[in-house]
């Protein structure tokens, strides 16, 4: 019951400090889906970070962790350090100075815009609501799982998913993303402090990190290095998972926040080290489970990886202590669902119900956008009662989908000659390449080293590889775009000025 | 001084170069104890590309001016 109460006491002043970023909504559609474009360096950090870091980062890693060993951090954490930053650099900046020149507030807009194309609108909007769900569903189901492991089963993982659901809800619907922002920085410093001593509650409990690495080392050696567990073409593929975050419809929108390009500085120096700090403690908990479970400690199967971080706080810290741990865990998931649900809102509000009634008020924007949301949450949390994926697993096919659309990013912000033909090639190319793999990884036996692989790596790869063929080919056998656009987007140093 | 972009893109490969560390493939020997030796190399590498980042943001990207918005 402890733990219950620490957990409704932590959503409630969540809730609280998410409502006080109503207190300081303007009531415009451009201050509900972009806080006016006002958003300064540590708010930005702290809501980019906290938007990338969800369920996959804590529960996720620790359960992978717990089944293929260390090498999983440089797998995921490290690679964010360089390509996470690059992209924030490369891509953030300039989608921030065109949003801001151009308007834009939707991905969207920005690529029907740039490649004078409403098809490609049409087509890309279905892709990025289906990419975005499965990410949502990575934090329903972790919040589920969590929890459940904490109570030990006392409360179900669909009551856990329907209340987190429910809390997100109320505050994005009444403050949009300024709430969001508020929400994330508050979240982000909770989950930071509580991942931290989460870590050495359990080293404690455990007899001191010395001795609970000693137990791996002894019953578990071969999760202490990647040997034959992550072979190297495996481990390289996935640099280009991370490459996924230049595409998210919810970073897009975090960034256009921004009060100016100079805010960037401070999320792309910082990044590779928050991402360092909440990763380190989860996979060396999940490889400490793995110990436990060796010396028959600790009951799990890998098969309900999903629960090793649950079970790790609910057995080795007491009742308040498991509280507060697991509301650090439901302040990393909920930071990312709450700029997921309102990405989707936006995307609806701006590419579908505005494109219909070009005179919609400033009023029925924010309504329609609320109702979305409000469909979408219940659509997942739905969804979430049918789902049996690992996180990670699910977590990486949904970032294997926007890698494979990152080409079009790059080449609208860098590539003059890319034209509609290439792009709608691009966005086809990785619906299909994707589709196959996912329906392929679903056979009996498909997976190897833990994981789906294709030629000994990463299907990511060959999405990526196929997008940008086709985006190349495409782009080189049509007639390349207007001089007038051409001009918006890639202006000289003077009218960029 | 300003960083050129061939400088830039100098600096990223050498870090992404870094991150493919096969000398610690299969050594599983401890550090302070507690930390594989293949895990407190990336932990390291934080470090180091977090001070990359910092050279390239400082010398390339747009500082704070007083013409931003508040």
């Amino acid at each position: 019951m402890t733990p219950l109460i620490v957990i409704g006491g932590y959503l409630g002043l969540l809730l609280g400090v998410g409502l006080l970023g109503h207190r300081l909504f303007r009531g415009t559609s451009t201050d509900y889906f972009l806080a006016s474009r006002s958003i300064g360096p540590f708010m930005l950090l702290m809501s980019l970070f906290g938007t990338t870091m969800t369920a996959f980062a804590l529960v996720g890693s620790t359960g992978k962790a717990y089944v293929l060993g260390i090498g999983v951090f440089g797998l995921m954490a490290s690679w964010a350090a360089i390509v996470h930053p690059a992209m924030f650099h490369f891509v953030g900046r300039r989608v921030w100075d065109l949003g801001h020149r151009l308007g834009h507030v939707t991905q969207v807009q920005l690529f029907r815009d740039r490649f004078e194309s409403p098809l490609l609108g049409a087509l890309l909007f279905p892709i990025l609501v289906g990419l975005v769900i499965p990410y949502l569903l990575i934090g329903v189901l972790g919040a589920g799982a969590t929890v459940a492991a904490v109570t030990k089963g006392a409360v179900s993982p669909a009551l856990t998913s329907a209340v987190v659901s429910a809390v997100v809800l109320v505050y994005v619907s009444f403050g949009g993303i300024r709430a969001a922002t508020f929400a994330n920085t508050f979240q982000t410093l909770v989950f930071l402090a509580v991942g931290v001593l989460t870590f050495f509650t359990i080293a404690d409990a455990l007899g001191g990190a010395e001795a609970a690495t000693a137990r791996t080392a002894l019953l578990r050696p071969e999760l202490l290095s990647r040997g034959d567990l992550i072979t190297q073409p495996h481990f390289l593929s996935y640099a280009l998972v991370g490459m996924s975050v230049g595409m998210f419809p919810h970073l897009f929108q975090h960034w256009l926040t921004a009060r100016s390009s100079s805010a960037f500085n401070l999320s792309i120096v910082w990044h590779p080290l928050l991402v360092m700090l909440v990763w380190l403690p989860c996979v060396m908990m999940g490889v400490w489970a793995a110990g436990l479970h060796a010396s028959g400690e600790l009951a799990l199967p890998p098969a309900k990886a999903n629960a090793v971080l649950g079970i790790m706080v609910a057995h080795f810290t007491g009742p308040w202590m498991s509280g507060v741990l697991t509301a650090g865990i439901l302040a990393a998931i909920m930071s990312s669902l709450d700029s997921q649900f309102l990405a989707l809102g936006t995307m609806f509000t701006e590419d579908i119900a505005a494109r219909i009634d070009e005179n919609l008020s400033e009023t029925k924007k924010i309504w329609m956008a609320r109702g979305f949301i409000a469909a979408i949450v219940i659509g997942t949390w739905l969804l979430s009662l049918f789902t049996t994926r690992g996180i990670f697993d699910l977590g990486v096919w949904c970032f294997s989908g926007f890698t494979g659309l990152t080409p079009l990013v790059i080449a609208a912000l860098y590539w003059r000659r890319a034209t509609r033909i290439g792009a709608i090639a691009c966005v086809l190319t990785t619906a299909v390449a994707w589709t196959t793999l996912f329906i392929a990884s679903l056979q009996p036996g498909a997976a190897e080293h833990g994981e789906f692989l294709v030629g000994g790596v990463m299907p990511v790869v060959w999405i990526f590889g196929a997008s940008s063929l086709a985006l190349v080919v495409g782009s080189l056998l049509s007639t390349p775009p207007s001089d007038a656009t051409l001009a918006r987007y890639f202006p000289g140093p003077e009218e960029a000025a | 001084m300003r960083l050129s972009a061939a400088a830039v893109a100098t600096l990223l490969t050498i870090l992404a170069i870094l991150h493919h560390d096969f000398w610690w493939w299969n050594d599983a020997s401890l550090v302070l104890d507690w930390i594989p030796v293949g895990l407190a190399w990336h932990v390291f590498y934080a470090f180091l590309a977090s001070a990359v980042w910092a050279v390239i943001v400082s010398s390339t990207g747009p500082q704070d001016s007083p013409g931003d918005t508040p």
